[in-house]
């Protein structure tokens, strides 16, 4: 045991001495996010994305990736601890995950002490751009992604009224305010705000109020588990509206909960299933192989975040060893890393540039929608 | 007229489940006084189950397994069935070893097994929402009144069956020499045993039907939406419970008429309410709090239930327990007696250690968990006041500690920096104007929170300090203009004093640790004092207390308004450390979670809350890093809640009991005389 500890350990030391794998290094990715609690599905969908992402840097070779995961259950006083942890814990290179805007929110004034790289891929709230030198994060803001959505409901779609929903965390209320905002500007009337709380099941009476203002359209601000809810009890009080969602119901899951009633809801989001580049449909392939479902939209983030760490990590490692600064500049540089959800590139604010995708559920699968802008 | 007839058709599906899960609360609470927190759990795994057992396969712990694809009725069948059996179960191992424990123990065993049981379905059936399979009813079209009101065909089945099993649950308390037996244990159970009734026996069965009906009401409640997830049940129990109390809590047609006038006042509520969805959680409670303020036994109550419930708060102990870990926990007990009774002279020592581990510990991680532990010490400090000194359940002490820090982040950051331009650390000495001064505001507060309970006892009184936290959360969610409602504040300074910036992890530790040495000195001296004797008296016995000439009015004022100051100072420093606050941090679950590290450390005494706090987060931390846990991470939540069953079941009484601080004559303590024997 001793003895081939030793021989191990003297194999190592000529390892790191040889020249040609000098740069072999070991990348710590500390992950944080829901894991377990209510709001898990979308931390474990990331954490799905990256784990794949991880398994293919280390076939490639070179540096190794490891993942030290740590569960913030969605709860705000979880940030700064695990923050902390990250910080103190000097293998850490970078972090990524995050499920809520306001655990990251929380989390920032503590990594930037430290000067440790963030790579977020599933906090919208326009309240992280520009937050700190040292987060990024590769999914588009919610203004944005609203305000695009809003003007292709008005303009693309020709709706004249609308209701919006929306739930009422920093994700919903910001979402629904770009959209009428945009969808307004383009002329379409909205009809009436509602909001609700995140975790609701019985839509009933807010529904029967949407039904007596008799709108074109209903646009829910929120996620799949509520949208779904929204659609099928919708349908079973006879409204015909067409239905309107974000990329937070892009999900398999809206189809399985939501059956028939989510048929012909259109949503938007940086990643099309559908679409067969082969970069997609290596990621599909692979993706079922290993978790025998089909990825969501938060899957292929993750998946995106890690083949982004990867790059950055080959830029740092060209000048020296790579550290949470050099990982940091090089995230800054990265340049059009070809993805599953489209090029990354990063801005100063720390936001990603992207295309989105309109949606609509045909036959219970997300299909390109008929009418693109 | 459709609008309002749509709205009372879905008032009634909504009450009809709610009623269904008020009966199976109020059942088990009628037999044995104990508010089951681990209802909704049995709730969620009767939803679990049934859909189970309808698919032709599942998948469990990621794999897939084949499952039977029965119908509706016969999986639900089942389900019930097995639901019932764990049930019992969970009765024999959790809360028969603790029928003479400490009041507050069995409730605290019962957070911690609807900890584990979440945890374990999220380990079983996984993050995500299981889709509820289709039944053939189901998949008829709606039925149409009207022309515009629609209620589908299982909407009418629901109410059916729910009507069915309230009548058919009547007959049988009634009617059958068990239901009678229930009845009379209910009564008395020392009388009941003396007449020959098998109690514990009996209990097991009012568990298994209170359990069966949860799965029932759970089963129809994912019928109804569709879905099963391994959270559904928090939510649904809450409102079981908000319906029982309404209706009068141990009254099964008081129940039943609870569940249908909060589903119909929280589907009327919101639909005439301007944004009535994001408020009908407060509707809901807002009803609570005002017939209790009316009529404390609630609609369909006896006024006698309304007493504080049966044992005390602090005396018993626990029935079993291998000879060797009673020593052990003797030892514990013992020196920290002695500490206690050393007096100013321990304190001291123990700052010195807090002094030397805080100059000592390399690592800011942990620096930060220890500056966890001393603020939530302090927070669980200033709950035990009501709690442990005063005896009275608080629920709502959480909504002290939000006002404390909005307070603070909406002076620093709202105002003076949004409005006025002011940067924060041109006014670093706010900071130190705003401790006192949230405090008194929270003080205020928890006058004007505890004036309306005063009539109340026992388990009313905590249902409704519940409802008042929820309400002050979900107002904090919902008033954007002052909270920021959900985006939260942020950029709140960190501490600085005369220009120097105290952000660091350790300097952090020590301000923390400065007033930890405040709040429990200041605890310490007015525990000390006249009013804590009056606390003390009324908590060992109210009536006896008032009889002597106190008045035990004013005395509960006095130990809100203490308990409310400690949370709204504490919060204060809270929302500098953090930086960022919002209402996800002043949840209900924090709420449950003080009371916890309160009632593991020890009710009644100084050091308890902190040695709670250092157990819970501390273990928490080290959890992360277990192998297991890295897999599973919800695995952590259920290795926690089985050590604090184990921890209760062994220990009711806390950890630190022995350390409580002495204030009545020697020799008359109940808990002491029966250690002693």
């Amino acid at each position: 045991m001793t003895i081939t500890r030793i021989a191990a350990a003297m194999l190592g030391i000529g390892l790191l001495a040889s020249p040609g794998l000098a740069r072999a290094e070991e990348i710590t990715i500390g992950f944080t996010a829901a894991l377990s609690g209510d709001f898990a599905a979308f931390g474990l969908n990331m954490r799905k994305g990256l784990d794949l992402a991880v398994d293919a840097l280390n076939k490639k070779g070179g540096n190794t990736y490891k993942i030290d995961a740590v569960d913030d259950r969605g709860e705000a006083r979880e940030g700064v601890l695990i923050a902390q942890r990250f910080c103190s814990d000097k293998n850490v290179d970078v972090v990524m995950g995050y499920s809520f805007s306001s655990i990251a929110l929380a989390a920032i004034p503590v990594f930037n002490e430290c000067k440790l790289p963030v790579l977020a891929s599933a906090v919208t709230s326009p309240a992280l751009s520009n937050v700190s030198p040292y987060f990024r994060r590769n999914v588009l803001t919610d203004a944005v992604q609203g305000a695009m959505m809003g003007d292709y409901a008005a303009k693309t779609l020709g709706l004249k009224s609308i209701y919006v929903l929306n739930q009422q965390d920093d994700y919903g209320i910001g979402v629904a305010k770009a959209f009428s905002a945009a969808a307004e500007k383009d002329g379409a009337k909205i009809l009436g705000t509602e909001s609700y709380l995140l975790g609701s099941k019985d839509f009933r009476t807010l529904l029967t109020k949407v039904r007596a203002a008799k709108p074109d359209a209903i646009f829910i601000g929120g996620f799949y588990t509520e949208a779904a809810k929204i659609a099928e009890q919708a349908r079973a009080l006879g409204i015909k509206a067409q239905l309107l969602s974000t990329d937070g119901a892009l999900n398999v899951e809206l189809m399985k909960l939501g059956r028939s009633a989510a048929e012909g809801m259109i949503v938007y989001g940086m990643f099309d299933p559908a679409v067969a580049t082969p970069a997609t449909e290596s990621f599909l392939t692979a993706y079922k192989a290993t978790f025998k479902e089909d990825p969501s939209a938060w899957a292929a983030l993750g998946y995106d975040a890690g083949m982004a760490l990867g790059a950055a990590v080959e830029l740092a490692a060209k000048d020296g060893p790579v550290t949470r600064e050099s990982l940091n500049t090089a995230f800054g540089k990265l340049k059009d890393v070809p993805g599953v959800t489209g090029p990354t590139t990063f801005d100063p604010s720390g936001d990603r540039a992207g295309a989105l995708y309109f949606l609509e559920v045909k036959d219970g699968k997300f299909g390109l929608a008929p009418k693109q802008p | 007229m459709d609008y309002l007839g749509q709205l009372l058709a879905n008032g009634l599906v909504l009450g009809a489940i709610y009623a269904l899960a008020a009966v199976a609360f109020t059942l088990v609470y009628g037999v044995v006084r104990l508010v089951n927190f681990a209802f909704g759990e049995l709730f969620m795994l009767g939803a679990f189950l049934t859909a189970s057992l309808m698919l032709p396969e599942v998948r469990l712990i990621g794999m897939v397994v084949p499952m039977p694809g029965f119908s509706l009725p016969v999986a639900a069948a089942g389900a019930i069935l097995l639901t019932g059996a764990l049930g019992v179960l969970v009765d024999r191992i959790a809360y028969r070893p603790l029928r003479n424990a400490p009041r507050l123990a069995p409730l605290i065993t019962s957070i911690a097994v609807s900890v584990v049981l979440q945890s374990l379905a999220q380990t079983v059936w996984g993050a995500e929402e299981l889709r509820f399979p289709e039944f053939h009813l189901a998949t008829l079209p709606p039925v149409v009144l009207f022309d515009s009101i629609y209620l589908s065909v299982m909407d009418l089945v629901v109410m059916a069956t729910a009507l069915a099993a309230m009548l058919g649950l009547s007959a049988f308390i009634a009617r059958s020499s068990l239901g009678r037996a229930m009845r009379a244990s209910a009564e008395d159970q020392m009388a009941a045993t003396l007449v020959g009734i098998p109690v514990n026996r009996v209990v097991a069965a009012a568990f298994a039907i209170g359990s069966g009906f949860a799965a029932l009401a759970g089963l129809l409640y994912a019928q109804t939406y569709g879905f099963a997830h391994s959270s559904m049940g928090f939510l649904p129990g809450l409102k079981a419970l908000t319906a029982a109390v309404l209706g009068g809590i141990g009254s099964i047609p008081g129940a039943a008429l609870g569940g249908l006038i909060l589903g119909l006042v929280e589907a009327l509520g919101s639909g005439y309410l301007p944004n009535g969805t994001a408020w009908k959680d407060a509707i809901s409670f807002v009803l609570l709090v005002g017939l209790l303020y009316l009529r404390p036994q609630g609609l369909l109550g006896k006024p006698e239930l309304n007493s504080a419930g049966r044992g005390s708060l602090l005396g018993g102990a626990s029935e079993f327990g291998a000879g060797w870990l009673r020593a052990a926990f003797a030892k514990v007990d013992g020196g920290l007696a002695r500490a206690a009774a050393a007096g100013p002279r321990a304190a001291l020592a123990l700052l010195a250690v807090a002094i030397l581990v805080g100059l000592l510990v390399p690592s800011d991680y942990w620096l930060r968990i220890l500056t966890m532990v001393v603020i939530y010490g302090m927070l669980a400090s200033g709950l035990n006041v009501i709690v442990g000194f005063a005896g009275l359940l608080d629920l709502g002490f959480v909504a002290f500690w939000a006002v404390g820090s909005y307070l603070t982040s909406i002076l620093f950051v709202l105002v003076l920096k949004d409005q006025f331009g002011v940067a924060p650390a041109d006014i670093w000495w706010l900071l130190y104007l705003n401790l006192p001064l949230a405090g008194l505001l929270a003080a205020g507060f928890a006058v004007i929170l505890g004036t309306p309970t005063l009539r109340l006892r026992g388990d009313y009184l905590a249902i409704m300090t519940l409802g008042f936290g929820e309400i002050v959360r979900v107002v904090a969610i919902n008033w954007m203009d002052l909270t920021n409602g959900p985006m939260g504040i942020r950029g709140i300074p960190a501490p600085n004093l005369f220009g120097i910036a105290l952000g660091s992890p350790r300097a952090q530790f020590f301000f923390a640790l400065a007033l930890a040495v405040l709040v429990v000195f200041a605890i310490a001296r007015l525990v000390r004092s006249y009013v804590g004797r009056a606390w003390v008296a009324i908590r060992e016995d109210e009536e006896a207390a008032e009889a002597m000439g106190v008045p035990t009015a004013r005395y509960k004022l006095y130990a809100y308004a203490a308990s409310g100051f400690v949370g709204g100072f504490v919060g204060v420093f809270y929302a500098h450390t953090q930086q960022y606050i919002s209402p996800l941090n002043f949840s209900l679950f924090e709420n449950i979670l003080l009371l916890m590290l309160v009632v593991l450390g020890g009710l009644g005494t100084f050091i308890g809350p902190f040695i709670g706090a250092l157990i819970w987060i501390v273990f928490l931390q080290l959890a992360l890093d277990l192998p297991f846990v890295q897999a599973y991470p919800e695995t952590r939540f259920a290795l926690l809640g089985i050590v604090l069953i184990v921890l209760m079941v062994f220990r009711p009484q806390g950890l630190a009991a022995s350390a409580r601080v002495a204030l009545t004559m020697p020799g008359t303590r109940p808990a002491k005389a029966k250690e002693a024997a």
